[in-house]
């Protein structure tokens, strides 16, 4: 009887207090300090920093840092800026029937997308590498030669790969010019086994022959490194790309081109700071250059998002300055542009401004830091090493679950939605390298990498 | 009429059930951040506690169901609680400035379980007095009738040896 009533009493409380909680007035709480990003302009990008949150735990604690560069300009597709092209096709013997069909189909394409004003050179590797067709401009007499040449391309033994890099630089720095862009094709479908094979030499290689250059990676079939394609792409500001089927690679070339249309912003380089005990942790899919992040070459329009994860050390109440960001870049005429801006963010230890919400740029660190671990995941699975893998797979789970309660609402679904997919993906992957191990990695890559409009 | 409110345990237990089964679903809603927050989740789970502790309290009713109007009383406290849950939310973004959401979750979500157990009150309540009373006041339906007449007659016995002193 005595407990029926305390069971009442409490259920007439908690509705009480529900009630008076209700409809209370809403806490007023200081607006944030530092909420919109600083934005600095120069040249043609435009450069802001934001964190996750305005209000930093006094306590210390870990934040996102969300750096974006945006070009100037209409995206629409002008005259595109004419290009210095250097394709390099794999003949190994792995490459013979379909695959070195489709590498011809690759060079095809690019053949047929520049114009007089673009110079090309095309090489071909196997055990040793060739020069099927010096660097030349491309001129109707030109692309004649050179799709005849194409014809006659077969696959033999070997896959050297740090020799094509080599016979490719001077071709590439022999049709340098102010008025061109520098772009590297590779197009392979396996894993170098002469001359340098690792896959921190070859990365030393190619930045060494390539510099500014952007390098751009086509793996075609199952057996190719995708690791070491994204790498390359990654320190080239370029893009890789999975190719399942011979009708991807003209559109994909296409695409690679048409990029450059009216480029406005090269050789972009991002450098990051911590400040006020605020320190990089690492940048979410960008690997650094020395201290700085070299980001892809940007069109007019394109917007690019980079994440840095801080670690934020205890710190007096009060606002201010937690990174600092510094933004160089050459513009279309080469001409050299330098930016700066700081995200600034307030310490409390105020429970209710702790409890805010956090902004978009959470959940877009969430994103990528979700793909690195996809990434991970997918190389650990392909590897044979399952447990550790579904030990990732459970952080990806963590990470989504311990954002929820502090991530914009709206930002959830897709990042929840997005988590699963790279969890069917990663389940799929039955060996290394294979399709769901390249398309899960592919999807990491684009979810670090791509320009916020998307590829 | 008088009103009786029958078997207190159960009613209790269903009460503790559905509570514990609500802020244990509102805090895995929470912690696997499933979608639409936990709010249905916690109701779906008080509601379904308190239906089968509500069921397995009728086993014990016999042929003695509870009057209608309790029956619709409950019906209709229960949906009451459940269209009155998002009113809990705000209770629930307080409790997050000292608990960490999952918990404040799972405190919303018990309070849902104990609106929905409560509300299975009515069909604890019947109308006259209990079982046993009543059958206490009918001793003849159920004793034998010849017994009966022997406890008259040594009733009757008992009354004359009494008056001879």
């Amino acid at each position: 009887m005595l407990r029926t009533a305390v069971v009442l009493s409490l259920v007439l409380a908690s509705a009480t207090a529900a009630a008076v909680a209700a409809l209370r007035p809403p806490h007023k709480t200081p607006p944030p300090p530092a909420d919109p990003p600083a934005v600095v302009r120069d040249g043609a990008l435009r450069l802001s920093a934001r964190l996750d949150r305005s209000w930093l735990d006094s306590r210390g604690g870990a934040s996102y840092l969300e750096i974006g560069v945006a070009a100037e300009g209409a995206p629409e597709r002008g005259p595109r800026t004419a290009v210095n092209a250097v394709l390099i096709v794999d003949r190994s013997g792995s490459m013979s029937g379909e695959k070195i069909a489709r590498a011809r189909d690759a060079a095809r394409a690019l053949i047929a997308e520049l114009d007089g004003e673009d110079r090309l050179a095309i090489v071909d590797f196997a055990s040793d590498a060739h020069l099927l067709l010096p660097s030349a401009a491309v001129t109707p007499a030109f692309k004649e030669i050179a799709l005849a040449q194409v014809a006659r391309l077969q696959a033999t033994t070997g896959t050297n790969l740090s020799a094509a890099l080599d016979l490719a630089a001077p071709q590439l720095a022999q049709g340098r010019a102010a008025s061109r862009l520098d772009k590297v094709f590779l197009a392979t479908d396996g894993l170098a086994n002469e001359g340098v094979s690792d896959r921190a030499g070859l990365l030393r290689i190619a930045a060494r022959d390539f510099g500014r250059a952007t390098v751009s990676t086509f793996g075609i079939g199952e057996d190719y490194d995708e690791d070491f394609l994204a790498s390359l792409a990654a320190q080239g500001g370029g893009r890789t790309l999975f190719v399942h089927s011979a009708s991807q690679l003209e559109p994909a070339m296409r695409a690679e081109l048409t990029r450059s249309a009216r480029t406005v912003a090269r050789d972009v380089r991002l450098e990051v700071r911590g400040m006020s005990g605020a320190r990089v942790v690492r940048v979410l899919g960008y690997g650094a250059d020395g201290d700085a992040i070299r980001l892809p070459d940007f069109a007019a329009g394109e917007e690019r998002r980079v994440l840095v994860k801080l670690a934020l050390a205890p710190s007096g109440e009060g606002d201010a300055d937690v990174a600092r960001v510094a933004l160089s870049f050459a513009d279309a005429e080469g001409a050299a542009h330098r930016a700066e801006t700081t995200a600034r963010g307030s310490f409390t230890l105020e429970p209710a401004r702790l409890a805010l919400r956090a902004n978009e740029a959470l959940a877009h660190g969430a994103r990528a830091e979700l793909a690195e671990l996809a990434r991970d995941a997918a190389e650990l699975k392909g590897a044979g090493k399952v447990e550790e893998a579904r030990k990732l797979q459970t952080r990806m789970r963590y990470l989504v679950n311990g954002i929820a309660a502090a991530a914009p609402p709206a930002a959830m679904p897709a990042l929840r939605k997005e988590a699963e997919s790279y969890d069917v993906g990663v389940n799929d992957i039955q060996a290394g390298g294979d399709v769901a191990s390249k398309s899960v990695k592919q999807k990491a890559f684009d979810s670090l990498r791509a320009p916020v409009s998307g590829w | 009429m008088a009103l009786r409110f029958e078997d207190h345990a159960a009613f209790q237990r269903t009460c503790l059930i559905a509570a514990a089964c609500s802020a244990l679903a509102a805090y895995y809603a929470t912690w696997m951040a499933l979608p639409k927050g936990f709010l249905p989740w916690a109701t779906a789970a008080a509601l379904v506690a308190s239906t089968i502790f509500a069921l397995r309290a009728a086993e014990r009713w016999d042929d003695e169901l509870p009057p209608a109007v309790c029956i619709v009383s409950a019906v209709a406290l229960a949906a009451g609680a459940a269209l009155a849950a998002p009113v809990l939310l705000a209770l629930v973004e307080l409790l997050r400035i000292v608990l960490s959401a999952a918990l404040a979750a799972a405190l919303g979500g018990a309070v849902i379980g104990l609106w929905m157990g409560a509300a299975t009150g009515p069909l604890h309540v019947r109308a006259g007095g209990d079982r046993i009373a009543r059958r206490l006041l009918d001793p003849e339906s159920r004793i034998d009738p010849e017994l009966l007449r022997q406890l008259r007659e040594r009733a009757d016995q008992l009354e004359k040896t009494r008056s001879a002193f």
